[in-house]
């Protein structure tokens, strides 16, 4: 655990709208090129907060927190994580009272710029050296994109089932 | 976890559908985890200061120890043969989640030439200067917010 790697999740918490998993490219961006975890380490860390209840970039924080310095490492990386959305809403307040500002063409503004990390998010799972060779992983990843769309699945359900396959295409040497 | 809370508060009379969709549209707008902004926004509404302590403490204290709960339980499973396939078909699963998530994003919107534009241009410029996305978000918010107002304005 360093003064760093807590930097890393003090500046994600800022960038984070739209949902968790728009930052989770850039939080590999910076773990892995900052050279605080391996990508395959991160690779982990992403199965892992993603199969534990909760918002994603708040359980990668935690489960990297851990990695690093044990349970205070936990603690103070989710807290970095969280100063952001705290303090902004201080800030927010005041803005708001100076600058009406319009939600609704905020939102829009918003949904143009998670469309963008989320992209970045996906090319990013999808680049990284962990997949390379491993086809399968590939492969359950159409199946479960095609199945969240198409069937009204939990998605924790599709998580434990991808990881079954994981297992099954594993012990027939395809993975 | 948005859509349960929901539920759950309308049912138990804590607040109304509108005070809720009231603090969910601000939470989109706010950074963070939205199920952290919501939480923390319908605790501020139900019970001032100490409903947002108190709610904010409810819906970050579970996850954090899942968390720890399931990296030692992982730690102790090291040894298992299924560990390292289960754990990749979990991360195809967020290669197909984050697809889905990314397809219902531009299903959602309409795509006018200059909006396409810009989002090819942003994730090509992610691509290579990725520790410049603070400044990509604040100058995509200051040009796009106004041209949507514009938008939404009846002349």
């Amino acid at each position: 655990m360093s003064l760093a790697s807590l930097l890393v999740f003090f500046k994600i918490g800022f960038l984070s709208f739209g949902g968790g998993w728009t930052t989770v490219g850039l939080i590999e961006a910076d773990l892995v090129g900052g050279g605080f975890l391996t990508a395959v380490e991160f690779s982990r860390a992403v199965s892992i907060a993603q199969m534990t209840p909760g918002p994603i970039a708040l359980n990668l924080a935690t489960y990297v927190g851990y990695r690093l310095g044990g349970f205070p490492g936990a603690a103070l990386h989710t807290l970095a994580l969280l100063m952001a959305p705290l303090l902004i809403v201080w800030i927010a307040g005041a803005l708001s009272r100076k600058i009406p500002l319009q939600r609704s063409a905020l939102l829009s503004a918003l949904q143009t710029i998670t469309a963008i990390l989320l992209t970045s998010t996906l090319f990013s799972l999808l680049q990284t050296p962990v997949l390379s060779g491993k086809w399968g992983v590939v492969l359950i990843g159409a199946v479960a994109f095609f199945v969240f769309l198409k069937a009204k699945i939990d998605p924790v359900l599709l998580i434990f089932l991808c990881g079954g396959a994981g297992i099954a295409l594993g012990f027939a040497g395809m993975l | 976890m948005v859509p349960i809370f929901q539920v759950r508060l309308e049912k138990e009379k804590l607040l109304s559908e509108k005070a809720f969709l009231q603090s969910l549209g601000l939470a989109q707008c706010l950074p963070g985890p939205i199920a952290f902004n919501v939480s923390r926004l319908c605790g501020q509404q139900i019970a001032g200061g100490w409903g947002s302590f108190a709610a904010t403490l409810g819906v970050v204290i579970p996850p954090f120890f899942s968390v720890i709960l399931v990296s030692l339980v992982l730690n102790w499973l090291q040894q298992a043969v299924w560990l390292e396939p289960f754990l990749s078909g979990v991360y195809g699963a967020a290669l197909g989640l984050v697809g889905g998530m990314v397809y219902k994003v531009y299903r959602s919107q309409k795509w006018p030439p200059w909006k396409l534009a810009i989002v090819g241009g942003g994730i090509a410029f992610l691509f290579l200067f990725p520790s410049w996305v603070l400044a990509l978000i604040l100058a995509l918010l200051v040009t796009l917010y106004p041209v949507e107002k514009r938008g939404r304005t009846p002349r």
